[in-house]
């Protein structure tokens, strides 16, 4: 449905240029969701933006597809975009209150949404206290009635949510939407993301830094670093055997409850300055298992080393960008998760076997 | 979270390894701005004529020469004469010292009040920030001319007593200004962080709240003096200010009102100077408002 | 004293008068925190806010603990009550026997030298306009102590404690990443070599490697310096890294305090048990799917200013159906029940630790 080709973006800022997303490919299907997983610096809530065509135009170059349902957005104009914008593409952020007008009622919003793609007021009235409840919360009809500042940060991403899966979307881009919430709220809204794009076939890219949120909320993962992916595949394999150093890092880097003996080790040095990005593989100067090659020749995306019991299962290709991709002896962070999870996700189904802890 | 999240317009690099922009780089920003520079040039052209005066004024602008009284502007007195026969070119150079001087002045006293009572009254918070706020209001809610006409009939018309009335009625936007400044300064986390290392108030009120709040200020200063120097204008104008023979611009023009019909040339040039340097200003502080990132909230 | 005295179970022992290693550092009493908002012309309606409510708290020197909660729970204020940044309604604090409140002076002087805190907020918690090298050094200066040349000498070797290059000296605050911030913030806290350092949730701003890294600084720091901590989160598995103690707090309480790893890995109250199963793990088998939906709190936070009558959590208590008098829970208050040093707040504590007891609900990471 949504595919990504070479996507490169350039940012023309006073301070330089600064390549942002340095050649990424993705590809998303009905359904489906697909995390982005990078730290600040990574280019992947610029990735979100170009798809979404919010990038300033006068300071931005892209390069690269994206193809929606085979039309490429790249070659729209803003007034194309603009209608596709909210209806085929919807896009949520971190902070809710920052895509919540504070002096009109939530429900007027919601139903704005609606209106904005071609439905009549008084529809879009009923279908947005429809869309409130939908998305659990209480008492839908006095709460449509509320002004953003009275409710709390879980309830007003739910709404910013109601809003943007109203028109029905074919893509929804979710920058970072749990990570102001709370715990425990963080649970409810990934959950309920994960229940509305399964019924309504919406494809969600989802980006974050957290990989633990990737592990629950997403089917396929990409990690970017430096504007490039390093890593993609199904989450289950990534996380049973990453291959990339950066994505045992960031395994790594999770806290665990059950702390016991394994330190708590992230990735060593500090985020990229996406406008030095060195020759070669841009992880390189933080990379414990570098080698010389690594310094030089920028790595391109191959099919993970396989191990032993990996199962060779369908569904996405595992892909790493690493010279000397790590194999799983080598992984001393402590075992990145316990053997045999999948998620069920989207129209195919489950793939691959639960193996017993 | 760090995003890097792009608004309208707007660009923001993950995070920003720019160097802090020091007060050396703005002069170079300002400069790239069309207002700024347009701006810069008409008030740099000034401040030179204004300090150079006894070199480029071609006559004494005292020298009365009844013989030539009210001449009509030739190559001997490019401005004309006015109704005593002095150049009214070396008197419109020389009267620039006086708009400049008296401008700066006003705006200096202004900005000075205005950031103590505001100061104060921002982090001390509780009754004395009410009771500075409420005399604040009260100079507020008089029409600032009037006000100053009152302060300066009461002292006495001179330049001198005109600057000192306008600037008593000129703090008062400051100190609001600088008091919103602080109450939102004082409400980060770094200034707790000084509270808990043991800082008082002597400590952080001029290191972290004034370096903070200045900028906008500094932005409001360079706007307000254009008007101060019409003000001033204003007060001479109606005879509080500048007094005979000295030749300030508006003392000028009150006294070429009677001539303006027929000549022309004794209104005119002082009113064209005194264009031309408040458009300068205003130019210049557009320039600066484009350009100091923290100037929001400046009327 | 290794008992941890944490939880009071009644009336009782009061604190000796003059203060040795052997008592506890800092000493909380049944302390309440209230904010008043006016409404109505005139200010003549009040609404109160009770952000902490009758909370009892015990720290030993060289003890770290760990509070941990969601946004209304109170948790910052407390933060702030204990480096005197908050006034207090009721209630004691008592740093190493002394009511904070009553500091004055040179007293006073020596408290500040002696607690500091580390925020949330990275970008907000330096002087914009400040270098790095002038930040750090500031607690210094302030209070007179060293030369500028001292100043300097101390300013470098914090920057290697906590890992930063010396060249940041002379950057601003701006030019450094979140987690490089973070850090900067950690070793202005360090430079007055205090003895306890509270830390607001010092890497729910920053990424995942930048928060690992921090929370081993932290970590490091605390066992090196033998500083007491308190490390204020709502991220629950964090908590194991830098504390020896856990207290989870609710709507302005305690419910259920202990040894870290025993609150985390058997937790003994259904608003704890929600907190584990919510924090993000890597666990995505179907298995901890189910307890997680089964686990979690129900419904929004409540409203801080109207809590909750009887147990504050029972309106969203997933345990409740499965207790026999549930009404008792919207009735009456739960007392703390502890035993081992570990408590919780909860009427049914006991069928709880039951429940978790049973195979099928083990935790993620139990017998990892």
């Amino acid at each position: 449905m949504l595919e990504i080709r070479g996507l490169k973006v350039q940012l023309n800022s006073a301070h330089g240029v600064i390549h942002a997303v340095n050649g990424v490919n993705l590809s998303l299907a009905r359904g489906q969701t697909h995390a982005l997983v990078g730290e600040s610096g990574s280019g992947k809530s610029v990735t979100a933006l170009a798809v979404a065509g919010l990038l300033p135009p006068r300071q931005t170059t892209i390069r690269g597809h994206i193809l929606l349902d085979g039309t490429d957005l790249t070659m729209l104009s803003e007034r194309q975009m603009r209608r596709i914008r909210g209806g085929d593409i919807a896009m949520i952020f971190q902070d809710p209150s920052a895509a919540l007008n504070p002096v009109r009622r939530v429900g007027g919003q919601v139903a704005e949404a609606l209106t904005a793609h071609g439905m009549s007021r008084r529809e879009a009235r009923v279908k947005a206290h429809g869309l409130l409840s939908d998305v659990g919360l209480y008492k839908p009809d006095q709460l449509a009635r509320n002004y953003p500042f009275e409710l709390s940060g879980g309830m007003k991403q739910r709404v910013v949510i109601a809003a943007a899966l109203g028109p029905r979307p074919k893509v929804l881009l979710a920058d970072e939407p749990t990570t102001a919430l709370d715990a425990t709220i963080q649970e409810q809204v990934l959950r309920l993301l994960h229940r509305m794009t399964v019924d309504r076939g919406t494809a969600m890219l989802l980006i974050t830094h957290d990989l633990a949120v990737a592990a629950r909320a997403a089917g396929q993962v990409s990690v970017m670093y430096g504007g490039t992916i390093v890593e993609t595949g199904d989450t289950a394999a990534i996380l049973r055997h990453p291959r990339h150093p950066y994505t045992v890092g960031l395994l790594g880097a999770v806290p665990r409850l059950s702390r016991a003996t394994v330190p708590l080790r992230g990735v060593g040095g500090e985020p990229i300055d996406s406008r030095a990005v060195p020759p070669g593989c841009p992880f390189a100067p933080r990379c414990q298992w570098a080698v010389a090659r690594c310094w030089t020749q920028p790595p391109v995306l191959t099919p993970a080393a396989a191990v032993g019991d990996e199962t060779g299962s369908g569904g996405y290709p595992h892909l790493a960008a690493c010279w000397n991709q790590v194999l799983p002896a080598e992984v001393t962070v402590g075992k990145p998760a316990r053997p045999g999870f999948h998620r069920a996700d989207g129209p195919a189904g489950r793939h691959g076997a639960v193996s017993a802890p | 979270m760090i995003s890097s999240r792009v608004g309208e317009g707007q660009l923001v690099p993950p995070h920003d390894l720019t160097p802090a922009p020091t007060w050396t780089d703005y002069p170079r920003k300002l400069l790239r701005t069309r207002t700024g520079a347009a701006g810069a040039a008409i008030v740099g052209f000034l401040v030179l004529v204004a300090v150079l005066a006894p070199v480029i004024a071609p006559d004494n602008p005292m020298a009365v020469s009844p013989a030539a009284r009210l001449a009509a502007p030739s190559a001997r007195h490019l401005f004309g004469t006015d109704d005593l026969g002095r150049d009214l070119l070396s008197r419109v150079i020389y009267g620039s010292r006086y708009s400049l001087a008296g401008g700066v002045s006003i705006v200096l006293i202004g900005t000075l009040v205005g950031l103590v009572v505001g100061l104060i009254a921002g982090y001390a918070g509780g009754w004395l920030d009410e009771a500075l706020m409420r005399v604040t209001d009260v100079f507020l809610a008089f029409p600032s001319l009037i006000l100053a006409m009152a302060v300066a009939a009461a002292l006495g018309p001179s330049l001198v007593n005109a600057v000192i009335a306008i600037g008593a009625v000129w703090w008062p936007w400051y100190a609001r200004l600088v008091r919103g400044q602080t109450l939102r300064i004082r409400s980060q986390p770094f200034i707790a962080a000084a509270v808990v290392s043991g800082a008082r108030g002597r400590h952080i009120v001029p290191n972290h709240i004034l370096r903070n709040a200045i900028s906008p200020v500094i932005v409001q200063m360079s706007l307000d003096v254009g008007y101060a120097i019409l003000t001033l204008a204003g007060l001479s104008f109606i005879g509080l200010g500048a007094q005979p023979p000295t030749p300030e611009w508006g003392s000028m023009i009150s006294v070429g009102r009677d001539y303006y019909l027929s000549q022309w040339w004794f209104v005119t040039f002082p009113g064209l100077a005194l264009l031309l340097m408040v458009t300068g200003f205003i130019l210049l502080s557009d320039g600066l408002l484009t350009v100091v990132p923290s100037s929001r909230g400046i009327t | 004293m290794t008992s941890g005295g944490l939880l009071r179970p009644g009336p009782g022992q009061e604190p000796t008068a003059a203060w040795s290693p052997a008592c506890q550092l800092l000493s909380v009493r049944d302390l309440t925190v209230e904010f008043r908002n006016s409404e109505g012309m005139f200010g003549r309606r009040h609404r109160v806010l009770r952000a902490l409510d009758g909370l009892s708290l015990d720290l030993q020197a060289g003890q770290s603990i760990a509070v941990v909660g969601e946004s209304g729970s109170g948790k910052t204020t407390l933060g702030r009550v204990i480096c005197r940044l908050q006034r207090i309604t009721a209630g004691q604090v008592l740093f190493r026997g002394q009511d904070v409140r009553a500091l004055r002076g040179a007293d006073l002087a020596r408290f500040r030298r002696s607690v500091q805190i580390i925020f949330q907020d990275p970008y907000a918690s330096l002087d914009p306009r400040i270098r790095v090298g002038s930040i750090i050094a500031e607690p210094l200066t302030v209070n007179r102590i060293g030369t500028a040349v001292e100043r300097r000498a101390k300013v470098a070797d914090l920057l290697d404690t906590v890992g930063l290059p010396r060249s940041l000296t002379r950057r601003f605050p701006h030019e450094l990443s979140g987690g490089q911030r973070q850090r900067v913030a950690i070793a202005r806290a360090l430079a007055l070599s205090p003895q306890l350092i509270i830390a607001d949730e010092p890497t729910s701003a920053l990424d995942v490697s930048a928060q690992a890294q921090v929370l081993s600084l932290l970590d490091s720091l605390r066992r090196e310096l033998s500083l007491s901590l308190v490390y204020i989160t709502h991220n629950l598995p964090t908590a194991a890294y830098v504390a020896d103690r856990a207290a989870v707090m609710y709507l302005g309480r305690i419910i259920e305090s202990g040894p870290v790893t025993d609150v985390l890995l058997s937790p003994r109250h259904p608003y704890t048990v929600a907190l584990c199963t919510a924090a993000p793990t890597l666990d995505s088998a179907e298995r901890a799917v189910a307890r997680r939906h089964q686990t979690e709190a129900r419904g929004e936070p409540p409203d801080p200013a109207s809590p909750p009558a009887g147990c504050r959590f029972h309106p969203r208590c997933w345990f409740r159906p499965q207790v026999p008098d549930g009404a008792r829970c919207a009735q009456t208050e739960p007392e703390t029940r502890a035993s081992g040093g570990h408590g919780a707040a909860c009427h049914f504590s006991h069928l709880l630790q039951e429940w978790t007891a049973k195979p099928g609900c083990q935790e993620p990471g139990r017998g990892t």
